[in-house]
């Protein structure tokens, strides 16, 4: 390959991962916010991820409604099963001892996801599912071809995490939220109702997964187990980024795009799933509270 | 741990030394496959159940050992026993570092990194075809020139035996008890003396010597070992005999690799509902019966049958 070719060929290799990065950054956001307020991991993330897929193929080939209309039912969903998942899953382990509280959401919401996953897979088959693009179009950036649905998801995704950054930085509900993140019991004492604030995240956290099974589906199509490999990366993210850190899942996301990039074009593209592992690794083993950590408390 | 009573156990050891002769073929296969996974769920419960570490690397442990095995006899010929103890070794090295490597990791961050091990594993196993054939899997020898599912049954039974012996003494022993005291608190037990760090990689290493010989064990009884044998499926398996039979209980995987494995086989035809059914029991007796379907039955005979 001549130094150009090279160059050309990680240039693309960075855009793909980049995008990709930020698309997955939005579950890796929820997946964050969940933990940092509950202090419940969630390993049925990746199904709200494949509920929120599904509910936008069959909103838009069933029901008839226009993508964005379906995109838009799809984070509903998603913002339901969040509610009802706090509410039955959840609720009964807040006042548990941390260790207990550890093993019974790490059992439970694997449980759930075994649940979910083989419910699809009875009602929905195991074809996999092509529903149209938000956005048909194709972009031309020079050398680079870029499909409309990646840029829109990009555009939408950035959009969406920075809003939210504000939101919880900024406004009242926001600081409420982070005030259960940092003691939950100092700040029921303080008025704050912690069970409201954790269905909030859920919510949140649910809508947001949805809303990227929804602009994901046509890049990486619907089945029953499309929610596996997102979720893996967006543990991936939060843990570079720093649990609980909403600029954390920004950045990791996009981090986690440059690390598969640097992989694929100077070690081997086959190896693309490993480097996000290796790296999730290496910062739990050197650097446990992600990359950020003084963010890491942070919200 | 309560002391064996020997009368309870004569029905029950009977039955397992009878029952080869009568099983029609199919469900003696079945049969087979269940200690297999039982051996499985009961070392993972080790690990998890006692004390406390839900490692989610327990699949790849075992496909670790079957794929030792079988690279072993293939390419150096050595003989199929000498693979077998060679899987279990390397399972149990492999564990012990992974141990190691995970002693400062709690709760979800544990799970994390055993997640991502397992995964870097079974996706190299996939990739590097050349020597293992990638996801067609390698075709390996048999334990026995004959194909007589007895005698398989009996090895696996033997194997069984074994380990679960080996258990027994161990959780009866002062081990016991610092494994189920790291598990209550790890600070306190350190504490009062116990020296956490080193039981913590003692319980990963030893779940992983008897994941590596089940493992290594079915790689010459099915013949063939494929990538399939480590994935998150595998886990989400072992986690549902262990739930459903009853986590921190000495019986409790045996009876829910047996139930949870004749289910998914018997009810094969009925549809596909059966790990739909699986996933909702986890969640009940997570949260209601956290001693699972032995706990259960213990407390109807609670003060009559002391196992």
């Amino acid at each position: 390959m001549s130094p150009v070719e090279f160059l050309n060929y990680f240039f693309l290799q960075l855009v793909y991962g980049l995008s990709l990065g930020l698309l997955y950054g939005l579950m890796a956001v929820g997946l964050s916010l969940i933990f940092g307020v509950t202090k419940m991991i969630n390993f049925a993330h990746g199904e709200i991820y494949m509920l929120g897929g599904y509910t936008y193929f069959f909103t838009i080939t069933l029901v008839g409604l226009s993508p964005v209309l379906a995109m838009l039912s799809s984070a509903l969903v998603g913002i339901l099963i969040g509610v009802m998942m706090e509410r039955y899953v959840f609720r009964p382990a807040y006042n548990m001892q941390q260790q207990a509280r550890d093993e019974y959401a790490i059992i439970a919401t694997f449980g759930l996801s075994i649940l979910l996953q083989n419910l699809a897979l009875f009602w929905f088959g195991t074809a996999i599912r092509t529903p149209p693009p938000i956005f048909d179009a194709k972009l031309t950036f020079g050398l680079l071809e870029l499909f409309g649905d990646r840029v829109a998801a990009i555009v939408i995704s950035s959009t969406i995490l920075i809003t939210l950054y504000l939101y919880v930085a900024k406004s009242w509900t926001g600081a409420a939220l982070r005030a259960v993140s940092q003691n939950m019991n100092a700040a029921s004492i303080l008025g704050i109702s912690k069970t409201k604030m954790n269905a909030l995240s859920l919510a949140v956290g649910g809508g947001l997964a949805a809303l990227a099974g929804a602009l994901l589906s046509n890049v990486l199509l619907v089945y029953p187990d499309m929610g596996v490999i997102p979720t893996l990366k967006a543990f991936v993210i939060i843990v570079l980024g720093g649990m609980g850190s909403i600029f954390g899942s920004l950045v990791g996301g996009l981090l986690l795009g440059v690390v598969e990039a640097l992989g694929s074009t100077f070690v081997s593209v086959a190896y693309r799933d490993v480097y996000g592992f290796i790296v999730l690794i290496l910062v739990l083993l050197l650097k446990p509270n992600g990359l950020f950590g003084e963010l890491a408390r942070r919200i | 741990m309560r002391t064996i009573q020997i009368p309870y156990f004569i029905p029950f050891v009977a039955l397992a030394l009878i029952a080869p002769y009568y099983l029609p073929p199919y469900y003696l296969y079945i049969a087979i496959i269940s200690l297999y996974y039982s051996i499985l769920a009961s070392s993972w419960n080790l690990l998890a159940g006692y004390t406390g570490q839900i490692s989610f690397a327990h699949a790849a442990l075992s496909s670790i050992g079957a794929y030792t095995s079988a690279l072993l006899v293939i390419n150096l010929g050595i003989p199929t026993l000498g693979g077998i103890v060679m899987g279990g070794l390397s399972s149990f090295v492999v564990g012990y570092l992974l141990g190691k490597v995970c002693l400062r990791l709690r709760g979800p961050y544990l799970a994390l990194t055993t997640i991502s091990f397992s995964e870097i594993f079974r996706i190299i196993v996939t990739i590097e075809y050349e020597y293992t054939r990638g996801s067609l899997g390698l075709n390996v020898p048999p334990l026995f020139e004959a194909r007589d599912f007895i005698t398989y049954y009996f090895v696996f039974l033997g194997l069984f035996t074994v380990i679960m012996s080996i258990k027994y003494l161990m959780l009866r022993s002062r081990i016991g008890l610092f494994l189920r005291s790291i598990r209550e608190d790890e600070e306190a037990s350190n504490g009062m003396g116990v020296d956490t760090v080193k039981w913590k990689q003692f319980a990963f290493a030893v779940s992983g010597l008897f994941a590596g010989l089940a493992g290594s064990f079915l790689a010459h009884f099915i013949l063939v070992v494929s990538p399939e044998m480590g994935r998150l499926g595998e886990m989400a398996l072992i986690i549902s005999m262990t739930v459903i039979g009853g986590m921190g209980t000495f019986w409790g995987p045996v009876i829910g690799a047996f139930i949870v494995e004749f289910a998914s086989e018997l009810l094969r035809d009925v549809g596909r509902l059966q790990l739909v059914v699986f996933g909702a029991l986890i969640l009940v007796i997570i949260r209601y019966f956290r001693e699972g379907i032995w706990g259960y039955i213990d407390r109807i005979f609670r003060g009559r049958l002391h196992v």
